[in-house]
């Protein structure tokens, strides 16, 4: 039970690293040294018995019998009285295979193969053994640096020992179908900020933009909004070169703007996929994942406390 | 041997009463030898006593007071915040002398090849179109070394339009009928304000309502118009100060005209010979005969000829232009409560009966005989949004584009919306009668062009406002972030200023 | 997809490169890689796995008995890093126009270009190097490395230098196909460079964006907005200022034209006036609960928010009607050395340069 606590698993970790280089030459002495001893016990408490009676010789001593079977039973990883031993056994595995191919060229992680690792709970399930969050992030991490050496000369034992860690199936094989120009040549884009959302249909044209079938000028009185929510045209400078036509629900005149701005840049993307950089550098395809936080209960707002009053 | 003395007499021995005992003080050992100090030292204040129980969930330090409110100065004097609200600024110094600018004048406003230019006002007008009040304070003239308008599409025709009118050859004397619409923004009023500066060039005589507004709301006073119409209402400060912008900006005109009739009303003040500047001064000194004075000149200006025994000093009255910014607001009830305590509608101030009137076709003779252009122009700003106004701008746009009235397809006003038929019927004209007068027309005012707008905003970096390279690409995004060229958010866009560059 | 120059299609190209080149003095790209990634986690492999394992990797198929011999650890040394950076931008055919490319890059620059690019360094220079230039063979009359044999060197050197030929032409042509499937996904023109203020979110310049930001009040950044090109409509529009030869502007252009370069005007005012220091009270460093005075330098945003602030503050005691226009007409004072801004920026000063000595008791401390 004790063992189970975090804490002492920090420290069996902690021995039994400092073990394993050990173990190497630590083996063979350890079962040597106990299966020497109990063959001399036994012949000694035999002829004491044997001493009223008549004296026999001793039979042979088989040394193989003793080899084979030690007396107590030694565990096989030195993991083992740790809480968790499968655990820190892959993780021990994992660290050495990342030390012996450290060297190995790695690639950017954006290049490195998507892999789906094992859930936590399913890791568990796996090992059938509690992991603490915190140390399986780190083996995730192992992995990954493991899965960033370049797929093309990975050695044969670091992929199939990653291979051990996917999950069943294969969550990202299916990807959605890239989006394609219609016949009418308009690209659709869509996208969301704070409690809006916008689609945004974009043909090649002359620069005409509309909004909910307003102009932009009615529909965004402030010029910073109308100036958002064409930005994705306006850093590219092609501004003169399509017409937009957008729907924005929801929400205020600035997320209704910003919103728009997305799905601009998604549509833009369609049409041209090639000014992905410039969009990504201009900030436009950055999703703002942000939302107005929910009031709780017993609270005034999303956080505030109503004030402390003694009676 | 026991004791004869009982312990448990001795546990409950009764404590002595206290005021047999001496009393007793806990002050400081050290010095029980001595105690007088003490016994008669005031008794020692009980801490906290005051402070009540602790306090918890409060600011302790003592850092933490309230900030203290800031020592303002005083408020501006009253009428201060609306003079600076309502200042005009028309030049700023700092900016650029802009090379090559060329100047309001009967050549240039004709000019096709001007288009996309800006045309200086010049300087000598400024103060008849201030006295007009053509400008208005939003209207970006304050970052510009002298004020200039775009050459646009609509400003060449109303130069060709003005020129025919005024000069000889068949248009000559003809009265043209408009109403000028459009979106925030797309220069109505500057339209307005290029038409009476032509017109000034042209020896016009200009009549302006710059703010139909402070005629409905109230601010002015008013008065039955006589005992025979008890529901007509005049406005006589109102029409003193009309009088007066129209003496001030026309006075060289109006100084050569003479007086060509008998005023019944007027009969004890016009004298034969006197000019028509002497005769609208009558009005502005003394209000109480302003619209008397006021139809006294408009008989004159519209005369065609003179009457017997005035003959001698006649001569052929100009022609006139006629504007008002903002109609919808006399589209409604005014402020105005009759003695029924009744609102007044505003087509029953005499005033506005009289600006409206004109719309109608004249019976025998055109609304301005002399020739000239009504331009009146609705506002997008600050405008009440009035229904049967709504739709009678659409029909005047269907009998413009040729639909009878009878047509099916003919905008009619939904019976059940309550539409107001006063508004509908003041700019019901049927077909003038009178050759030289023309139909009421709309002219729906759009955005620049692609090379209009580039030209405007080469004015701005040529006035060193702008620090960007501009390029057929550049103008092309402005024009887009305005909305397709509305001139008004161009210019906000000329002047917006994101970084040093 | 980004103009990312893959390396790794280059290196499949390099191991032939490699098997002859191990022992020539001038390393490639690919060697500098992968020495860079055995020394980043040698650590982890210590020292006996690290060499092995890249030479299993690099020399796979050599078989030459030169890769058996064991080096000594000053042969065939690794260029400097800026050395590599400046190949590799190169390569990249980026020009080298003063920016740094890399972060490698800006750790400086190899003193053999600097001497390339200036002729009267090149007067200067060691000797040594005036020798390597005059003789141009590419021999040198001493010897840098030990265990080199001159012989080896001349052998392979011609065949290395056309083997290094082609591989780089390969390797241009891989970018340029690579810069043309590039341009493939684009329609109209291409974009080449996006300035930061064409960022959607840094789309204003710093200071106008601090300043509007400290003139917003209860979250409304519409209305800062407005009272801001207020400010800025006003500046421009003002008379020109009258500097104070006693508090005068940060050097610029000249005050008469000030006027037409608005956001700069605002920003040579903000500057001027911003503090360096702030004056933070310490207790407990003298002793006895005695607080003391002791200067701290503010970074350029600290500076300038003081400011902003100050001149805010400053603007409430004025009499005009509206905020944005008590604050433009204290910024015109400011820039003309009438303001009360001014005094306090200099009170701060004096406190500071008496409080200099307070910072060693600060030091003592630690």
């Amino acid at each position: 039970m004790a063992l189970q606590s975090p804490n002492c698993i920090v420290h069996a970790m902690q021995s039994v690293r400092r073990t394993v280089q050990l173990r190497s030459f630590l083996h063979t002495p350890k079962i040597s040294l106990r299966s020497n001893v109990p063959p001399i016990l036994s012949q000694q408490r035999k002829n004491a018995r044997g001493y009223a009676t008549e004296v026999q010789a001793a039979p042979e001593i088989e040394f193989e019998k003793f080899y084979t079977q030690p007396a107590r039973i030694v565990p096989a990883s030195p993991a083992y009285f740790s809480g968790s031993p499968k655990f820190i056994d892959h993780l021990l595995n994992l660290e050495t295979i990342l030390a012996k191919w450290a060297s190995l060229p790695t690639v950017a992680p954006s290049e490195a193969p998507r892999m789906a690792w094992f859930k936590l709970a399913q890791f568990r399930d796996f090992v059938g053994e509690p992991v603490p969050t915190k140390k399986y992030k780190n083996l995730i991490k192992i992995l990954q640096r493991l899965n960033r050496i370049d797929p093309k000369i990975m050695p044969i034992e670091v992929r199939d020992t990653l291979k051990t860690f996917l999950r069943p199936g294969n969550p990202y094989g299916n990807k959605p179908a890239p989006a394609t120009v219609d016949e009418m040549g308009r690209a659709r884009g869509r996208g969301k900020r704070k409690t809006s959302s916008a689609v945004v249909h974009l043909v090649e044209g002359e620069g005409d933009v509309m909004v909910n079938g307003k102009t932009l000028v009615e529909a965004f009185p402030r010029l910073h909004d109308r100036e958002s929510a064409t930005w994705p045209l306006r850093c590219t400078s092609r501004l003169d070169k399509y017409n937009v036509w957008a729907t924005a629900r929801g929400g205020g005149v600035t997320g209704q703007a910003e919103a728009i701005t997305l799905a601009l840049a998604r549509a833009l993307l369609v049409h041209e996929p090639g000014l992905k950089p410039v969009l990504r550098k201009a900030g436009v395809i950055t999703v703002d994942a942000r939302r107005v936080e929910r009031k709780k209960p017993g609270h005034v707002k999303a956080r505030k406390m109503p004030t402390w009053v003694k009676r | 041997m026991v004791s004869s003395f009982c312990w448990g007499c001795l546990t409950r021995l009764r404590p002595t009463p206290r005021a047999v005992l001496p009393p007793t003080v806990a002050a400081p050992r050290a010095a029980a030898f001595h105690t007088s100090t003490v016994r008669y030292a005031l008794p020692t204040k009980k801490k906290n006593s005051l402070d009540g129980p602790p306090k918890y969930r409060q600011a302790k330090s003592a850092r933490m007071k309230k900030k203290k409110p800031v020592e303002r100065a005083r408020p501006p004097p009253v009428g201060e915040r609306k003079a600076l609200r309502k200042r005009i600024v028309l030049s700023n110094p700092n900016a650029l002398e802009v090379e090559g600018m060329q100047d309001f004048t009967s050549e240039t406003m004709v000019d096709a090849r001007l288009r996309g230019s800006i045309l200086g006002l010049p300087v000598p007008m400024l103060t008849q179109l201030r006295a007009v009040e053509a400008f208005k304070p939003k209207q970006g003239w304050s970052i510009f070394r002298r004020p200039g308008t775009v050459v646009r599409r609509e400003t060449l025709e109303l130069g060709r339009l003005i020129d025919s009118i005024s000069n000889e050859g068949q248009d000559k004397g003809r009265s043209v009928k408009k109403i000028v619409t459009g979106v925030r923004g797309s220069g109505k009023t500057v339209h307005l304000l290029q038409a009476m500066a032509m017109a000034f060039t042209k020896q016009w005589v200009v009549f302006t309502v710059p703010e139909p507004q402070d005629l409905v709301i109230a601010h002015t006073g008013y008065a039955p118009l006589s005992d025979e119409t008890p529901n007509l209402y005049v406005q006589n400060e109102a029409t003193a100060t009309l009088l007066s912008r129209t003496v001030v900006a026309n006075e060289q005109v109006l100084k050569t005209l003479h007086v060509s009739r008998e005023h019944a009303a007027l009969k004890s003040s016009v004298k034969a010979g006197m000019t028509l500047e002497e005769l609208a001064k009558l009005g502005i000194q003394d209000p109480a005969i302003a619209w008397t004075v006021f139809q006294a000149l408009w008989a004159e200006l519209t005369a065609t000829s003179a009457a017997s025994g005035f003959d001698k000093n006649f001569k052929p009255r100009p022609p006139m232009l006629v504007t008002v910014d903002g109609l919808a607001h006399w589209m409604k009830n005014s402020e105005y409560r009759s003695v029924e305590f009744e609102p007044i509608h505003a087509h029953d101030l005499v005033f506005v009966r009289h600006f409206l009137g004109l719309l109608k076709p004249g019976t025998g003779k055109p609304a301005l005989p002399n020739g000239g252009l009504l331009l009146y122009s609705t506002s997008a700003s600050n405008n009440p949004t009035i229904y049967s106004f709504e739709v009678a701008l659409k029909q005047i746009a269907a009998r413009q584009a040729g639909l009878n009235a009878s047509a099916p397809e003919f905008p009619q006003a939904d019976p059940y919306s309550g539409a107001d038929k006063r508004v509908i019927d003041a700019f019901d004209s049927s077909k003038p009668t009178v050759a030289k007068e023309g139909m009421l027309e709309l002219q729906t005012l759009g955005g620049l062009t692609r090379d209009e707008a580039r030209g405007f905003m080469e004015y701005f970096a040529r006035s060193g406002l702008l620090r960007e390279k501009i390029n057929d690409e550049w103008v092309g995004e402005k024009w887009s972030l305005a909305g397709g060229g509305v001139i008004g958010e161009l210019e906000k866009l000329g002047r917006r200023l994101r970084v040093t560059d | 997809m980004p103009p990312r120059l893959n390396l790794f299609n280059a290196r499949t190209a390099v191991p032939v490169f490699r098997q002859t080149s191990i022992n020539v003095s001038r390393p490639s790209i690919a060697t500098t890689i992968n020495s860079n990634r055995s020394t980043r986690h040698g650590l982890k492999t210590g020292l006996s796995s690290s060499t092995p394992m890249q030479k299993r990797y690099n020399s796979s198929a050599s078989g030459g008995d030169n890769s058996e011999r064991p080096k000594a650890p000053t042969e065939d040394p690794l260029p400097h890093v800026s050395e590599e950076a400046a190949e590799i931008s190169k390569i990249m055919d980026k020009k080298c126009d003063g920016t740094p490319a890399s972060p490698e890059l800006e750790q400086g620059t190899p003193i053999s270009e600097i001497l390339q690019r200036d002729k009267e360094a090149q007067k200067h220079m060691p000797k040594v190097m005036q020798d390597q230039i005059k003789s141009s063979t590419g021999t040198r009359s001493f010897s840098t490395s030990t265990r080199r044999s001159q012989a080896e060197l001349h052998g392979q050197g011609k065949s290395f230098d056309e083997q290094t030929a082609a591989v780089m032409a390969s390797m241009i042509s891989q970018v340029n196909q690579q810069a043309e499937e590039f341009h493939d996904g684009i329609k109209f023109d291409p974009v080449e460079t996006l300035p930061k203020t064409e960022n959607f979110r840094t789309r204003y310049d710093s200071l106008l964006e601090q300043f509007t930001k400290l003139l917003m009040t209860d979250g409304k950044l519409s209305r800062a907005q407005k009272d801001m090109a207020f400010i800025l409509d006003h500046l421009r529009t003002a008379p020109p200022p009258q500097p104070n030869p006693k508090r005068p502007l940060l050097p610029g252009p000249p005050a008469p034209q000030l006027p037409l370069n608005p956001v700069l005007y605002l920003t040579l005012i903000v500057d001027s006036v911003a503090p360096l220091i702030k004056i933070r009270q310490q207790k407990g460093i003298a002793g006895g609960g005695a607080s003391v005075q002791i200067p701290v330098p503010l970074a350029l945003r600290q500076r300038r928010r003081t400011a902003i602030k100050w001149i805010i503050d400053g603007s409430d005691k004025r009499r005009d009607s509206k905020f944005a226009q008590r604050v433009a007409n204290e910024l015109v004072a400011v820039a003309e050395g009438r303001s009360g801004v001014w005094d306090k920026r200099e009170q701060q000063h004096k406190l500071g340069i008496a409080g200099r000595s307070n910072l060693g008791m600060v030091g003592g401390r630690r």
